[in-house]
Order: C-alpha cells, then structure tokens, then sequence
C-alpha cells in the first residue's frame, strides 16, 4: 500500500510541461527538517552544514554521558575503597558494584539504543519513498533494467537488515549485556565467553551483509548499466534509419527528456542525500559521543579500579559501538544505493 | 519486547543462580560437576528463542521487491515517454503550421503519434485552397512520413 502511494506520489510530481520532466524526492520527515541544510545545491557545503547543527546541537547530550561517566567512577572509587577496607567483603561488594554500575549505563545504554531504532526506522521509511522516485527516474533516463534490479536489490537488503535489527541485534545487545553483567558478577568465564560469542556475530553479520550489498550493487550496475546502454544506442541507430524532419525530432525530443531526466534525477538524489544524513547525523554522533565516553570511562575505570567492573563498562562500550554499526549501516546502504541511481547509465 | 524482557530477566536469574550455587561449593570433583550441568543449562536458555523464529518473521520476499521496481521502472518510462510525445507533437505542429503559412493556408493540425513517437495520423482543420492542400499533403506524406489515407481534412 505504502509503495503504491509512493508510486501516486512519484507519478504527480512527474506529470509536467513538456518541455521537462520533474522529478522531486519526497518531503524529509519533521524529525529531520531542522537538520536540512540551507544551501541543497552543494553536497560540500549542505553535508558541512548539517554536520556543523549536528555538532552544535551535541552539547546536552555530552554533558549527560559525562554525568553517566562521573556516576560509574564515583562507584568505581567507591568499590576500591571497600576492597581494600575488607577482605571478606570482597565477593558481595564485586555483585553490588557490578549492579550498581549496570543499572546506570543501563539506563543510558537502553535510551541510545531507542535512538538508534527510531533513527533506523525513519531512515528506512524515507527510503521507501525516496527510492521509487529514484527508480522511476533513472527509468525515464533510459535505465530501465539498472533501476529495477537496484531497488529490488537495495529494498531486499534493507528489509534483511531491518529484519536483522529488530529480530536479532536488538535482543542480542540486550542479552549480551545481560550476559556481561551476570559474568562480570558472578565472576563465571562461560558467560563472558558466550557474550563474546554473541558480539562476534553481531558485528560479523553487519560486515557480511554490507559486503553482499556493496558487490551486488558493483555487479548489477556492470551488467545493467551495459544492457541499459546498448539498448539506448540501438535506439538511437533506430531513429536515425528514420524519415529525416521526423528521425531529428524524435532525436532532439529524447535527448532533451534524457537530459532533463538526469538533471532532475540529480536534483532528487542530492536532496534525499541530505535528508538521510538530516536523520541520521544527529542521533549517530550522539550514540558516538557516549561510546567514546564510554571508552573513556573504562580507561580510567582500569586505572583506578580493579577487578571486573572495568570489563563490564567495556562491554557497554562494544553495545554502544554495535549500535552505531547498525545504524550506520541502514544508512549507508540507503545512501549508496541513491549514489547508483545518480551514477545512471554509463 | 516483553517476550525479550521475559528472556533476559530467566536468563540472567539463571546466570545468577548458577554463580551462586558454584560459589557455594569448596569441593573440587562436585565443583567440576556442576560447572558442566550449569554450562549445558544456561546454553540451553541461550539458545531456546531461537526454536520459536518462525520463517514468516523472515518474509523477504524478492519477487515482490521485483514487481515494485519494474512498477516504478515503467512508471517512469511512461513518463518519460509522454513527456518526449509532447515534445514532438508541438516540434511536429509548429513545423506543418509554418509550411501551411507559406502556402497560404490557414490550419489548424492535430497528430497522433505511435508508441515510438512516430506521427502515424494527422487532422487537418482550417481553411485551404486546392492547391495548398496538395502542398501541404505531399509535404506530410514526404516530410513526416504520414500516408495520404491517415490525413484527415475538415474544411
């Protein structure tokens, strides 16, 4: 259903005077319209633009990962101290700590990893708009098989991917924190091990599914790109074989709707460009702001602490560091795909 | 996300349960034991959600994402094929009306063009002498390559 108003929406942006076609990418989302850029004719200048509100905009959120920070070595401190005062303590104040500690970067963790969900789910939305329009118009460019096979290509992987995200890699982060927190704990390698296990997957399964995405796109835009180009020139032998006044305005006629194809396509592209990077910038650089924290955190939990609540704020770290892969990802493959329809037909 | 709350709650109580009870133990040949019934345990717990992923949790159906891209993909074409039609349909127009100015007609042409955009069919209103119309005839028959049988005239 969703498609099919993509495609009603597609086709009224294009129906146009005839001396062009229009083609426009569909509106950004509201959550996304205060990060667009001013100046949508530069990739340079509007990527540099939203990066810089991006940037501005992080303050809060470094303030409250610094807070986490300063929380989680208070309780670090505060465990050294009672190691050191008792020895039969030792045990019970490892559980407490442990607790301690991951009840707070619980708490940071989850409202990052929200974030990283919604941010997925509205990147995958606008793609769904935006990549019918972008079809639909390397189509009218002439690149009749390249578009088909590109959006079949990207819709498939995206819904793997956001497939994989809420069946596997949401509930794996949360287990493999649970893991984490029990091992650490408890003091139980097994658990640590099957943390690991679990993390090694996750990340391997992103990489894995990214280099599909990127060969399939390598190789689909070789073989289409050449079939989609032999047939545009077999077409313009066709035109030529025919009666002279008709043969050269048929000729000008389809250049000019090739050339305005292209240049609208473009059009289209830089702004779907800039509003996946609108919706995704913000919320990234946030997830990375409080991993490298994170990071921060336990090298400076390793120096002042002992025992395993550093390996613990590490393993928050790796979550924090799979959602960002995760994230990245979705849009990623958004954006490369809307490059491929860009490049058009070689 | 209750089903998963569900989950990480059990197994963490295992994970818990199992480090408590190994803790308790001092004897080394029990110690050992137990470890081993724990570790099956708990990758038992780990593993059991993955027996209920059904394959509709997985519906990626490529076909569909075919049909949606060759649906986009002629939309487009369409498209694109009506807006060169335009084109040459008022490239076409302008072309007959300038050769029946210098024959001294006054008409009016309506073309209809083929799926390649060849005029295949003209109707000529206006007014006309013989002569013009001859002109303007052979002119569409040889120029545009539009038979004499597909001309209409309303005078």
């Amino acid at each position: 259903m969703r498609f099919l108003l993509a495609i009603l929406a597609a086709a009224a942006l294009l129906v146009t005077p005839a001396a062009a076609l229009e083609i426009e990418a569909p509106e950004v989302p509201e959550s996304g319209r205060e990060w667009m850029p001013e100046n949508t004719h530069s990739i340079a200048e509007g990527v540099g633009e939203i990066f810089h509100k991006a940037v501005q905009a992080l303050r809060p959120d470094l303030r409250e990962a610094a807070q986490v920070s300063v929380g989680i070595l208070a309780s670090v401190i505060l465990l050294s101290v009672l190691r050191l005062t008792s020895d039969s303590m030792k045990q019970t104040a490892e559980i407490a700590g442990t607790t301690t500690v991951a009840s707070i970067l619980f708490l940071s963790t989850n409202s990052m990893l929200h974030l990283a969900v919604n941010t997925i789910t509205e990147v995958v939305e606008y793609g769904k708009l935006l990549l019918p329009v972008m079809t639909a118009a390397l189509a009218a460019q002439g690149g009749i098989t390249a578009s088909g096979s590109l959006y079949a290509g990207t819709m498939l992987f995206v819904a793997v991917l956001s497939g994989m995200v809420s069946h596997f890699l949401v509930p794996g982060i949360y287990l493999f924190l649970a893991l984490y927190t029990g091992s650490c704990a408890c003091g139980e390698e097994m658990l640590k091990r099957i943390g690991d296990l679990l993390k090694n997957s996750m990340s391997w399964l992103l990489k894995t599914i990214l280099m599909i995405f990127t060969s399939y796109l390598g190789l689909t835009g070789v073989v289409t790109g050449t079939t989609d180009a032999a047939v545009l020139k077999a077409t313009k032998v066709t035109m030529a074989s025919f009666i002279p006044v008709v043969g050269g305005v048929l000729s000008d006629a389809s250049e000019a709707v090739l050339v305005s194809a292209g240049v609208m396509k473009n059009a289209a592209g830089v702004y779907g460009i800039f509003a996946v990077l609108a919706l995704l910038l913000n919320p990234f650089l946030r997830i990375a702001a409080h991993y490298l924290i994170l990071k921060l955190t336990a090298a400076f939990c390793c120096v002042i602490g002992e025992g395993r609540v550093p390996a613990l704020i590490e393993a928050f770290a790796s979550a924090m560091g799979i959602l960002l892969g995760m994230t990245g990802a979705v849009c990623v493959m958004v954006l490369i795909s809307t490059v491929c329809f860009m490049r058009g037909v070689a | 996300m209750q089903l998963l709350g569900k989950y990480v709650v059990s197994l963490t109580t295992a994970a818990i349960l199992c480090g408590i009870l190994l803790s308790l133990l001092k004897d080394d040949s029990l110690r050992k034991l137990l470890r081993l019934v724990c570790g099956i345990f708990l990758i038992l717990a780990v593993l059991e959600p993955l027996t209920e992923i059904s394959s509709s949790d997985f519906s990626w159906q490529y076909s569909a994402y075919v049909s949606e891209g060759r649906a986009a993909a002629a939309v487009g074409e369409e498209l694109a094929a009506d807006a060169r039609n335009r084109i040459i349909k008022e490239e076409l127009h302008s072309y007959i009306l300038d050769k029946a100015v210098s024959t001294g007609a006054e008409i009016e042409a309506e073309l209809t063009l083929d799926e390649n955009g060849v005029p295949v069919f003209v109707h000529i209103s206006g007014k006309w002498t013989p002569e013009s119309k001859s002109d303007i005839s052979r002119f569409l028959s040889e120029e545009l390559g539009i038979a004499k049988e597909n001309q209409q005239w309303t005078g």
